[in-house]
């Protein structure tokens, strides 16, 4: 046999059952790290010196009606406006620049707790905490489960713009 | 001389068949490898997709994906590694998917990202190194050297049955239609 088709045949069988697994089970979500594995895998970096950063679809809850804390959608604007934790404020993890608003509701809060899709793992809560740790901002807390777990629970969420946001800074 | 071409004959054979034992050994060993990496990784995809995301070289969508196919890639290399028809394209397949991994574990090292290797899933884990570079680098040459040494089944039976008619042996059979 051909070594292309040779290749194209080992190829073709893998993508075949892969995707019949896909299918079957769905794309795994990855396993959150916990915050002390966290240091073990990624860079050094403010977040991973900061303790205690994941915090827990529970504990969250529990702080979500606390003053001072404040809940931040890293999603995309779209996403957002689709569902999100009630009284979420938006802030893509993609923005070029925080809103001065914005600032200034997160430099008041007393803690900052970042959620995406835990589908994607919550790499872009990582890169939000750490941008915002290099802010001066010390208490993120990123939640681990993301939205989908928060909505698994049926915890409180919305749908529609950010109600939170100041004028300037609203998707 | 009759006597002389049944030594040239039994000496042909006999580098023939040590050639073709050792490089059996080597596509054994090496399919032992990837089913020994593919098997935990099927087991606890969540896992290596966590691996993988650490890399940070794929987009975050396509993680789930290559979680899944990577370790399903891995286990149809190993079996076509040990089949002889298709163990070239296998050994080609493996000595570029172990390059691309030596590849990612460098750029993170190059990069300072700390992490874990993800090859053996959890339950051998060790982190990356210049190591486990030089580890999947030295595996890439052994899948090149099944690649390159290693024949299709029809045309390890072909060269066979021709060996004798070069030194005035029964003529050659016709050429086996490779399928």
């Amino acid at each position: 046999m051909r070594l292309p088709v040779q290749v194209l045949t080992i190829c073709t069988a893998s993508l075949a059952v892969g995707l019949s697994l896909l299918a079957i089970r769905g794309g795994p979500r990855p396993t959150p790290a916990p915050g002390a594995e966290v240091g073990v895998c990624s860079a050094p970096s403010a977040i991973e010196k900061a303790a205690n950063q994941w915090i827990s679809l529970d504990e969250a809850h529990g702080l979500w009606s606390t003053p001072g804390v404040v809940f931040v959608d890293c999603r995309g604007p779209a996403d957002f406006d689709t569902g999100h934790i009630a009284s979420a404020i938006s802030l893509p993890s993609n923005s070029a620049e925080i809103p001065e608003g914005l600032f200034a509701i997160l430099a008041h809060a007393q803690t900052i707790v970042a959620y995406c899709n835990a589908s994607s793992g919550c790499a872009s809560s990582l890169r939000l905490a750490e941008r915002l740790h290099g802010l001066g901002l010390r208490d993120v807390r990123i939640l681990t489960g993301g939205l989908p777990g928060w909505l698994e629970r049926s915890f409180p969420a919305e749908s529609g713009p950010c109600r939170q946001c100041p004028a300037e800074s609203a998707p | 001389m009759p006597g002389g071409e049944r030594t040239v004959n039994t000496s042909a054979t006999k580098n023939t068949s040590t050639k073709r034992a050792a490089l059996l050994l080597l596509r054994a060993a090496l399919a032992a490898v990837f089913v020994w990496a593919a098997v935990p990784k099927l087991i606890d995809p969540g896992e290596f997709a966590s691996a993988i995301q650490n890399y940070r070289v794929v987009p975050e969508s396509y993680v789930g994906v290559l979680a899944v196919l990577v370790p399903v890639f891995e286990l149809a290399v190993a079996l076509a590694l040990l089949s002889a028809t298709y163990q070239r394209g296998a050994a080609l397949l493996a000595a570029l998917m172990l390059a691309a991994f030596a590849v990612a574990m460098a750029q993170a090292r190059a990069r300072g990202i700390d992490l874990r290797c993800g090859c053996f899933g959890a339950t051998f884990e060790a982190k990356v190194s210049w190591l486990t570079v030089a580890r999947s680098a030295g595996l890439s040459g052994l899948a090149c050297v099944i690649f390159a040494f290693g024949a299709p089944a029809s045309a390890t039976h072909a060269s066979t049955r021709t060996e004798p008619s070069s030194v005035g042996g029964t003529p050659p059979d016709p050429p086996v239609p490779s399928s």
